[in-house]
């Protein structure tokens, strides 16, 4: 959005961000006990990787599925760096963020020979290698036995030990990788890239190097998955290849689609939900326990019949929603 | 000199020849009408100039360039621009942001300046926002800003793909019929801001048409396609009387 006198956000849209920001920092202050903490962790995690697949699917408009293959790879890429090169782990971060963004611009080569249902093909395909070669490649990945042992963040002999130190530098790193993202996809990336999600042609017809700006989405959601990968591996000290089966995929697409394609707010309310909602059904009740793994899936279709757009998607919301958030304005001749 | 140059344009679609050796050429300023039955090969023209399709025989130049091999955004860059027949808006964006979207070629494109909100992206952002503005007042759709195309009228979105399509600062501005589908006063009315937007910006125009009257009075020039070949070229009252133009309308023996 360009910024002009005319449009005037309120002021819970233009800091709530920050506010939602502050509070999240607070929660380690309030909440009982590790395991919440961990969950919120986790959510903060996979919203990163959520972001990396809304910039190539929601914002590009290219229906990827192998976004699991690059969040392993920057976990990988970040473990072995830390524990056989002895890189400290900031290095090994950005280090494995330019791997996945690098081989997310090699990936998309291939990718944009094909359209629609055989770039979601192709990309499954290029999650299943990703998995094969970690399973089988013994002398540099240990193949299905993982990697324990991995070393927490640690910046400058701060280490992240405490549960707290780390939801507080995951926090952190998320922060930063969304404000970036929001920044290119609020600005004149992200509307070339909704250019040729809307219509490929009238894009290059208006001068757009279409195949260009579909590689750097690439490079870029790649990339972000990658860093958000390197987090994980070294949140979770541990990596196997089944971390990055295509299950993750599809996982972290449904995240995206849930909380609505090309939403900020929706990469984090997506995978918020997607995380808690099997686990507010975790009980001893055994039909709770029966239904939980449908649950996921029935959310994704009762989404699909009334808000295709996702829950936060732009288009489907409601005109008395976006008057009252002044997205749109009232008046019109 | 000539400003667009077209020689021996040729393509087939499996065997079958949809432009058949045509040549033609515009000078700086003029207004070239092109009319013929449907599949004359109008359309496909129009792909094969803009460099959208790019499986043909022949040479294009533009100024004096070769632009034959040139793929779409890089004839955007010499000032080559086009509207489609089917629109083509984009359906996700309100109708300012799809005139913003015109202005792709100007737009401050670096990376580490848009994340770093560097005052040169930011003025380059607020030129194209105030010439998006001003380029939807001159179509008359100030006010509509915030409208997505799916709210808008069809005449409305004809006018905003116009819009679109000036934004992009074109020296030389291709229509694929751009009144399909609207009746004579409709047509006469767009083609009346077609004529204004080409005289305050000196733009040269191609027009596919099918509203000959009301094409008659506003080109210099027109040219007949029939069956991928040149059939006519001249000012449009010769035209419209020839005999072999009214027998590509309406069939041979016709009376």
């Amino acid at each position: 959005m360009a910024m002009t006198e005319t449009f005037r956000m309120p002021v819970t849209v233009k800091f709530g961000p920050w506010i939602f920001l502050i509070l999240m920092a607070c929660l380690p202050l309030v909440l009982p006990g590790r395991f919440w903490l961990h969950i919120f962790s986790l959510t903060m995690i996979y919203a990163i990787f959520v972001l990396g697949q809304n910039v190539v699917t929601g914002w590009a408009g290219m229906l990827t599925l192998g976004q699991a293959a690059f969040v392993g790879m920057g976990a990988y890429s970040s473990v072995l760096l830390t524990m056989q090169a002895g890189v400290p782990w900031p290095l090994a971060f950005l280090a494995s963020g330019a791997i996945c963004a690098a081989s997310g611009a090699a990936l998309a080569l291939p990718c944009l020979r094909v359209k629609a249902d055989f770039l979601s093909l192709v990309t499954i395909a290029f999650n299943q290698i990703f998995f094969m070669v970690a399973n089988n490649w013994m002398e540099l990945t240990r193949g299905p036995m993982g990697i324990p042992g991995v070393p927490s963040m640690q910046i400058l002999g701060w280490k992240a030990r405490s549960s707290a130190d780390q939801f507080w530098l995951i926090l952190g790193v998320a922060a930063i990788l969304f404000l970036l993202v929001a920044r290119l996809m609020h600005g004149q990336l992200g509307r070339t890239m909704k250019m040729i999600r809307d219509d490929e042609v009238a894009a290059g017809a208006l001068g757009v190097n279409v195949t260009g700006y579909k590689v750097l989405a690439f490079a870029i959601g790649c990339g972000v998955c990658g860093l958000g990968g390197s987090l994980y591996g070294h949140y979770m000290r541990f990596v196997s290849p089944d971390m990055f089966k295509l299950e993750e995929s599809l996982l972290i697409m449904q995240m995206a689609i849930l909380g609505g394609l090309a939403s900020m707010p929706g990469c984090a309310l997506g995978a918020f939900l997607m995380i808690m909602i099997p686990e507010a059904l975790r009980s001893s009740e055994p039909w709770l326990i029966t239904i939980r793994p449908g649950v996921a899936g029935a959310t994704l279709v009762a989404l699909m019949i009334w808000r295709p757009n996702g829950l936060l998607g732009f288009g489907q919301m409601p005109r008395s929603i976006r008057r009252l958030l002044r997205l749109e304005k009232e008046a019109r001749p | 000199m000539s400003l667009l140059e077209c020689r021996d344009i040729s393509r087939s679609f499996f065997g079958v020849k949809a432009l058949d050796g045509v040549s033609l050429s515009v000078a700086e300023g003029e207004t070239l009408g092109i009319i013929g039955p449907n599949g004359s090969g109008k359309t496909t023209l129009f792909n094969i100039i803009s460099g959208i399709d790019r499986h043909h025989e022949g040479r294009v130049s533009l100024a004096g360039r070769d632009i034959t091999e040139a793929r779409p955004h890089r004839i955007v860059g010499h000032g080559l621009v086009r509207t489609f027949q089917n629109l083509r808006l984009f359906k996700g964006m309100t109708a300012l942001e799809n005139v913003v979207s015109g202005g792709h070629s100007r737009s401050y494109k670096g990376l580490a300046g848009q994340v770093l909100g560097l005052p040169a992206m930011r003025r380059s952002e607020a030129e194209l926002d105030a010439r998006a503005r001003a380029c939807l007042a001159e179509v008359g759709l100030a006010g509509y800003e915030d409208a997505s195309p799916a709210e808008m009228s069809y005449g409305q979105t004809k006018r905003l793909e116009l819009a679109r399509a000036l934004n992009a600062e074109p020296r030389i501005l291709l229509l694929d019929e751009p009144t399909a589908g609207m009746n004579d006063v409709q047509a006469a009315e767009i083609l009346g801001l077609v004529a204004r937007m080409r005289d305050r910006h000196g733009l040269t125009l191609i027009v596919i048409e099918h509203n000959v009257p009301v094409l008659s009075r506003f080109a210099g020039r027109i040219v007949v396609l029939d069956a991928g070949r040149k059939l006519v070229e001249g000012r449009p009252e010769d035209v419209t009387k020839d005999p072999r133009v009214i027998e590509a309308y309406l069939g041979a023996g016709a009376e």
